[in-house]
């Protein structure tokens, strides 16, 4: 296969290592959607819209560094599990012996503006120039395979590539087709989005696709600044100590994650509260089936992610607001927002 | 050392010292060249600054492939992008950089991998740098700068620098100074704190009051919001002169924890506040709030480079195009055989002759443009159905990914309620905030839709003019009630429309279908709706055929 390495010419040496994620201060319910999304990838990808400076960025990028290390498919620019042939790419199914390594789990900026060759994959120039071979050469959407694809203003992403990135995300599968190439290839991973809500809506199709969402906000009390700025200038000036204090943390964070994952497949969901969650939904009038799929899901990971064996009303409660609060369907003379709807109807439904 | 220099020559000294630690500087066109020659005097031979078109491609500044050297080895060859090879950028015009190469500067940004200076003419009205990049940027040079600083003073302080340790006490009065000028994220106080940080470091102490003031008056005062709290007795009254001493009568309101320090910072701010009170109070809304944030929302076409392919065409040059290699290495094929013997090789030879770029085709975005009449006329009879179509339309055009701008006439004049944008949100406060009542301006109101449908068009969209209205214009351009004059007016407004071209919809809000609603549309040539009882949904269905039709 190509050697992807050499498209990226060296960005320059990054300065620094990334902050750390149990180092940031506030955003618990981002935080801990996000910690979700990694107990159970099938929950299917977290929208994070708010003001600008809400640390948004930084909060998912540190996320990317706390993720627990995967095994893959050396050599293979999908990183497919071994364990799971079925799932893997053409090659990795069909070949004799497959050889492990182990990687960071990829999470990759989709820059806006980014071209659709970037994303989708392109004809291979190398190949292409030098010996008039047909090769594709895999995008982003390959390189996301198995991880997480964030894209920051994802309200402001344009119309064709939110088309390619709502085929994928319905298929697990990037279909390429052009250029006299016919190309498929497992590309499964969870979307991460984040955005200010001033500046443009999603398109309600892809809105759907995600999903959690949260509201971001900024605390506009002096305390939480003082801890945020205090907590940021240390590491900025000695971030090798900073992270050094911070590693046992992350150390601690990271095996929850592994612990949730373990557990996840013996966490029991009983009827009544399947119940409660198809009620509420019903009570909202959400779209589709996806929202009740989605917050059993969430609350069925929080549950494991806190050690527990049933999943029980309250972590139905917690789980409410992210999984629902984008579906409700929108009256555009209604001023009540989506979230006060959501409240009152846990108190009349769940009576919590 | 503690000469009197401006803020400007300290902003270069602070940039010279922390570079891409500090981020970078917003600087005013007019005083760019001294700002270059202070900066060139204080950086060490190879630090200058390297000058780069805002037009650039965003393979210009990630990297990309070279075609020609991939040709010539039979090999691909890349090159380094500008934030590899550069780490200190200027651009020109930078309110013109596009979406890919902001996403790209502000992800630079944050890892502190570049110095960026952003130039823009602050007179040019349109020009608004984009809020991203905006936000990452702590400073804004406006003055000339003197070339003070040498950069061997810089090197001695660059020791310093990691020794300079800022007291927490100077965090809190920061984060409380910040919070009560309204500022939005701590983002900015950090900003603050490695600026107080370089000062001194540049001054030689530790940090101290001195310099926790003026970083505060470099880094927060222009991102101020509000006056601090204790202005806010005489806020009513005009913004103090840039002369009062700002001492009168502060102590009494005070609301802060640690009212010493964090007062001081305080005044250091306001020392610096009138200028730009002044401007808040002429643009009716903040210099850096929601009126620019949303030029930067909306992303600049990049000569018809994105989109579908569909087709491919010769290219004489290959300037920022996207070659269609397929097609190339097609045209080049037959020629191969011959090409290989006369270069005496058997590689795949391939001539500039050869070169195939893909032809895109882009969906022109629309822009629906309501020119609502919230008179007395209107008001008292449908003034609420109006609202309510507008709405409707609204929730479809942002499904459809239109952008909608908003015009209200009523009183004396015309206003722009909203600029365009694909917010709902914004257009339903907006439109939830108009009040009813007064005269039909009709002309101005028309006038003001026009401007705005010729910006769209300027900016490579398609605009589409809704004008909701009894068409019984009473009010002249200039403010005064004049029937006759009103409607003449409003008869050479209507005909800019025709003249231009512009598609343009009348809608009849009045009960009964009105002549001068239909003499209006005729002048425009416009289609002509009546609205007789009909309901906002009613409304909105035409609308939304005829913005279907502009878009496709």
């Amino acid at each position: 296969m190509t050697n992807l390495n050499k498209k990226e010419p060296a960005k320059g040496a990054i300065k620094r290592p990334v902050f750390p994620f149990s180092a940031i201060e506030g955003q618990q319910e981002l935080k801990t959607c996000l910690l979700l999304t990694a107990v159970d990838p099938l929950i299917g990808g977290l929208l994070a819209m708010g003001d600008r400076g809400t640390g948004k960025s930084t909060t998912v990028r540190a996320f990317a560094s706390l993720l627990p290390p995967i095994k893959a498919v050396k050599g293979c620019p999908y990183h497919c599990d071994p364990a799971q042939p079925q799932s893997a790419c053409e090659e990795c199914r069909t070949a004799n012996k497959l050889v492990s390594e182990t990687i960071q789990v990829p999470v990759l900026d989709l820059p806006l503006g980014a071209t659709e060759d970037r994303v989708a994959g392109a004809l291979d120039l190398e190949r292409a120039l030098s010996r008039g071979e047909k090769v594709f050469e895999p995008g982003l959407l390959a390189k996301a395979n198995r991880g997480y694809l964030y894209i920051d203003e994802v309200n402001l992403l344009e119309d064709h590539l939110v088309d390619l990135l709502l085929d994928v995300a319905a298929s697990g599968e990037n279909l390429f087709e052009r250029e006299g190439l016919s190309v498929r290839h497992p590309a499964r991973f969870v979307l991460i989005g984040s955005g200010n809500p001033e500046e443009g809506e999603l398109r309600p199709q892809l809105l759907d696709r995600f999903g959690l969402s949260v509201e971001v906000k900024t605390p506009q009390d002096v305390a939480s600044w003082v801890e945020i700025v205090k907590r940021r200038d240390s590491y900025e000036r000695d971030s090798e100590t900073f992270l050094e204090q911070w590693k046992d943390e992350e150390q601690k964070l990271r095996g929850r994650i592994e612990a949730g994952r373990k557990k996840l497949k013996d966490v029991v969901v009983p009827d009544a509260v399947q119940e409660a969650a198809a009620t509420l939904c019903i009570a909202l009038k959400t779209d589709g089936l996806r929202g009740q799929l989605t917050i059993i899901r969430a609350a069925r990971a929080l549950a494991a992610f806190e050690k527990q064996k049933t999943v029980a009303l309250s972590h139905i409660k917690r789980m409410a607001l992210p999984s629902l609060r984008h579906r409700l369907r929108r009256n555009p003379l209604e001023e009540t927002g989506s979230t006060a709807r959501i409240e009152r109807a846990i108190v009349e439904v769940l009576g919590l | 050392m503690n000469e009197e220099i401006n803020d400007a020559t300290w902003i270069v000294g602070l940039l010279a010292l922390g570079g891409s630690d500090l981020g970078g500087a917003l600087v005013a066109t007019e005083v760019v060249d001294d700002f270059n020659a202070a900066f060139g005097n204080a950086t060490e031979p190879g630090g200058a600054l390297r000058i780069v078109s805002s037009t650039m491609s965003a393979e210009a500044l990630s990297g990309s492939v070279d075609l020609a050297a991939t040709l010539a080895f039979g090999k691909p060859v890349y090159t380094e992008g500008l934030l590899a090879t550069h780490p200190r950028l200027m651009v020109r015009r930078a309110e013109r950089l596009d979406v890919a190469c902001t996403s790209l500067l502000s992800q630079a940004l944050d890892r502190s991998q570049i110095l960026l200076i952003a130039v823009m003419d602050p007179f040019d009205p349109e020009a608004i740098l984009a809020a991203k990049l905006e936000a990452r940027l702590p400073f804004v040079v406006d003055e000339p700068a003197e070339p003070y600083w040498t950069s061997a003073v810089i090197q001695r302080a660059k020791t310093r620098l990691g020794n300079t340790a800022i007291d927490p006490k100077w965090m809190q009065d920061l984060c409380a100074a910040a919070l009560a000028i309204g500022i939005s994220s701590p983002r900015f106080v950090l900003q603050a704190v490695a600026t107080a940080r370089a000062i001194a470091a540049l001054q030689d102490k530790q940090v101290d009051e001195g310099s926790v003031a003026m970083a505060a008056r470099l880094v927060l005062a222009h991102r101020a919001q509000n006056a601090p709290p204790q202005q806010q007795d005489d806020e009513q009254q005009q913004p103090p002169p840039p002369s009062q001493s700002p001492d009168a009568g502060e102590t009494e309101n005070n609301t802060e924890q640690n009212p010493g320090d964090a007062e001081l910072i305080l005044e250091a701010i306001k020392a610096a506040l009138p200028a730009n009170l002044l401007n808040l109070a002429a643009d009716g809304l903040g210099k850096r709030g929601a009126g620019r944030n949303f030029k930067a929302a909306s992303p600049r076409k990049s000569g018809g480079q994105r989109g579908r392919r569909i087709g491919h065409k010769r290219a004489s040059s290959l300037a920022g195009q996207r070659l269609d290699i397929l097609a190339t290495l097609r045209n080049a094929a037959p020629w191969q055989p011959m090409r290989r013997k006369l270069a005496g090789t058997d590689r795949m030879v391939v001539t500039r002759d050869d070169f195939r770029v893909s032809r895109i085709k882009q969906r022109n975005e629309a822009t629906a443009i309501f020119a609502v009449d919230a008179s007395g006329s209107t008001a008292f009879q449908r003034l609420a159905e109006a609202k309510g179509a507008v709405e409707t339309i609204l929730a479809e055009c942002y499904v459809r990914r239109d952008r909608v701008a908003l015009v209200a006439f009523r009183g004396k004049k015309a206003e722009l309620l909203l600029p365009p944008t694909r917010s709902l949100e914004r257009a339903k406060r907006a439109l939830a905030g108009l009040p009813g009542g007064g005269g039909t301006p009709l002309a101005s109101g028309l006038d003001e839709a026009y401007g705005l449908a010729v910006q769209v068009r300027r900016a490579g969209g398609n605009p589409i003019v809704i004008v909701l209205t009894d068409g019984k214009a009473n009010i002249t351009r200039s403010g005064l009630g004049n029937k006759v004059t009103a409607l003449e007016e409003t008869q050479s407004a209507a005909k800019l429309f025709a003249a231009e071209g512009f598609d343009a919809m009348v809608i009849d809000v009045s009960p009964e279908p009105q002549k001068s609603a239909r003499a209006l549309a005729n002048n425009m040539q416009a289609t002509y709706l009546p609205m007789p009882r009909a309901s906002a949904s009613d409304i909105a269905r035409p609308v939304s055929v005829a913005l279907k039709s502009v878009s496709a």
